[in-house]
């Protein structure tokens, strides 16, 4: 069957009533989370990981994503108009979006992201569905040490991506890579850090710990701060019509965006966000104003927006291509998956093409949904922006309560959430990042896997990893990734130390 | 220039590093194997040492660095150490009293302790919420989607 056929397989499938109602309720929820500060996409996907169950994993991995996606439009939204970033992706935003919304363009910055963010995100789709099935066909000669190599990579770039402190970083790596050895070792049966607890012998479940780090920590973060109201101007729809102008502007960083984030993406870390950065600073190189930037230049808003969605669809191929996620979103999208039994990967694609496929259709109709969303209502999602946490923390608090006991009616998995939730609350207070600790833990298993069959295929003689060039070259890269880090950490101590002086 | 340290942090990382020297012992209990086939400690060995490398340059970095600009500050104000406290009250008070209460009441409780603690003014709208939430929470995941959580007193 070709990629078209296929693809026409995956939109009946994404046509269906129940499909379409997933799609809908996440880029709806993701838009909203999007919008409002605080609750992050991650969080939402953990929070949303228990009601997927109740459906098929197409069904789930279409709302889990649709809300990731979502977030990317809705993001935007609070940068213009009030200056506050819904969410880390949209940070850059704020810098001329604001600006444009002082001189009264708000409207038509907030049109332009809106389209801008439709055409990113169907381009990404694109290249996603092109670049995904050879990466897989490829993936199939892969054996133990490839694996090996290609997550050690993943770390080493994720901690330096994600921290202050790459030490810190790596440390959170191996923090999660425990986490993901706890239960019965899969070759000799034994019990492993189950401290004497049945509830353990099984692991860890994933779950309770997304929860814990990302929900219950947000949580009791903005417990601790105090609250400062927001207000937010009336966005009526006649506001939203850029003019010829500022179309004109757009167009160029809208696909130079959408090219670099879609790359940007592939790399292990917080893509969106760092997309983002790239873009902003992309445009104002080749802009024959650079000085201009930060006063409301429609560049610096359409390129970074555009990247942060199409970064999305990049982050994606990773995840169904290898099976190995390189964001934490990603790490909820595959443990959605796993719940259902189903590892994404090269024989992804040959045993469950029609999850693939009906999930690349469901993209293409979520951004079509985002876009009819996000014009007509963005005066509806800028008011949500200003919902109190007094009234969302509450319902948000039981849900993950509620929401973690219904998966295994385990008081255990409770009492895992709220710890990694005082955890991850003292992470983010002290630097520590998250993303590592999530990623290294469900990642742990195959890891661990990876690296004992590797071990057993050299015999010891790891001399033999340099007859295999794929493997010699991840390892290089990621000896080469340390290395530069550090040389530019060391180039940026002396420049301050210069500074000091 | 030093990197700057809180002292919480040196503590955390010094936990971190003790924590991982304990898994460090109990995976040698677990048996190493040998490189050529290992065994169920050689992985948790492997990850606890470079953890434990890891943790002894944080603190060693730490040592060397001035003290923090955010020391002069507090890690949470008065205000904020409490609401922390309070919030955690709730969440271990739901899981330890829901089975026996049932979830309808102890939800409606925690939904009312919660929208207190974060600040939610007058006592009408916090029960208001706190209905709303409970029949949120019983629509959801009792109507729903069938989870079998305790209904207690309600039964």
């Amino acid at each position: 069957m070709s990629g078209f056929e296929h693809l026409l397989n995956g939109f009946s499938l994404a046509f269906t009533p129940g499909v379409l109602l997933a799609c809908l309720v996440g880029v709806l929820l993701g838009t909203i989370v999007g919008v409002l500060p605080g609750l992050g996409p991650t969080a939402t996907m953990s929070l949303m990981l228990p009601f997927t169950l109740k459906y098929g994993p197409i069904t789930g991995l279409i709302m889990l994503a649709g809300i990731w996606y979502g977030a990317q439009y809705g993001g935007s939204t609070t940068s213009i108009l009030v200056n506050i970033p819904g969410e880390a992706a949209s940070v850059i935003t704020c810098l001329d979006g604001y600006q444009m919304g002082k001189k009264g363009r708000a409207g038509a910055a907030l049109a332009l992201v809106a389209a801008g963010s439709f055409i990113a995100g169907t381009l990404g789709n694109i290249g996603l569905q092109i670049f995904a099935p050879p990466l897989a066909q490829a993936a199939l000669a892969f054996g133990p040490p490839e694996y090996l190599a290609l997550m050690i990579l993943a770390f080493v770039v994720l901690s330096t991506l994600t921290s202050e402190s790459p030490l810190k970083g790596y440390f959170m790596v191996a923090l999660g890579l425990w986490l993901g050895t706890i239960g019965v070792d899969p070759i000799e049966g034994k019990p492993r850090f189950t401290f004497g607890s049945y509830y353990m012998m099984s692991g860890i479940d994933f779950l309770p710990i997304a929860m814990g780090l990302f929900g219950i920590a947000e949580i009791l973060s903005i417990a601790v701060e105090t609250y400062i109201p927001r207000k937010i101007d009336k966005i009526r729809f006649r506001n939203l019509y850029p003019n010829r102008e500022e179309v004109k502007r757009s167009v160029p960083p809208l696909i130079r965006g959408s090219f670099l984030g879609f790359f940007v993406g592939l790399l292990p870390g917080p893509a969106p966000t760092i997309s983002t950065f790239f873009s902003y600073a992309l445009e104002k190189k080749i802009s024959k104003h650079p000085e201009k930037f930060g006063t409301g230049m429609v560049e610096g808003v359409v390129g970074p927006e555009a990247a942060n969605n199409s970064a999305v669809t990049g982050s994606l191929i990773p995840l169904l291509a290898l099976g190995i996620p390189f964001a934490p979103p990603a790490a909820v999208l595959l443990a959605g998956l796993r719940m259902h039994h189903i590892d994404p990967g090269p024989f992804l694609f040959q045993n469950a093409p029609q999850i693939f496929w009906g999930f690349i259709a469901s993209m293409y109709i979520g951004n079509v949904m985002l876009l009819i969303l996000n014009l007509p209502l963005v005066g509806m999602f800028a008011r949500i922006a200003t919902l109190r946490p007094q009234i969302l923390m509450p319902i948000v608090s039981i849900v993950c309560l509620a929401g973690v006991y219904s998966i295994r009616n385990s008081i255990f998995d409770i009492w895992v959430m709220i710890a990694t939730g005082v955890l991850g609350f003292l992470m983010r207070k002290w630097g520590f990042p998250v993303a590592p600790l999530v990623i290294g833990m469900i990642l742990g298993p195959m890891t661990e896997n990876s690296f004992r069959q590797t071990c057993m295929m050299c015999l010891g003689n790891f001399l033999q990893i340099l007859n295999r060039p794929i493997t010699m070259g991840l390892f290089l890269a990621a000896v080469g990734f340390v290395i530069f880090n550090f040389y530019q950490g060391r180039k940026l101590k002396k420049t301050l130390r210069v500074e000091e002086v | 220039m030093k990197t700057a340290f809180r002292r919480g942090e040196v503590l955390f990382v010094i936990a971190l590093t003790l924590f991982s020297l304990i898994i460090l012992f109990m995976s040698f209990q677990l048996g190493f194997g040998r490189i050529k086939s290992p065994g169920a400690g050689f992985f948790p060995a492997f990850i606890s040492t470079f953890g434990f490398i890891l943790g002894i340059l944080l603190i060693v970095r730490s040592l060397r660095a001035k003290k923090a600009q955010e020391m002069k500050k507090a890690f949470i104000d008065r205000g904020g150490f409490l609401r922390f406290m309070a919030m955690m009250i709730t969440f271990c008070g739901w899981l330890v009293v829901m089975p026996w209460l049932g979830f309808i009441i102890v939800t409606f409780l925690a939904t009312f302790a919660f929208a207190k603690i974060m600040g939610l003014e007058g006592w009408l709208k916090p029960i208001v919420l706190a209905i709303g939430g409970s029949v949120f929470i019983y629509l959801l995941f009792d109507v729903w989607f069938y989870a079998d959580l305790p209904r207690g007193i309600l039964g």
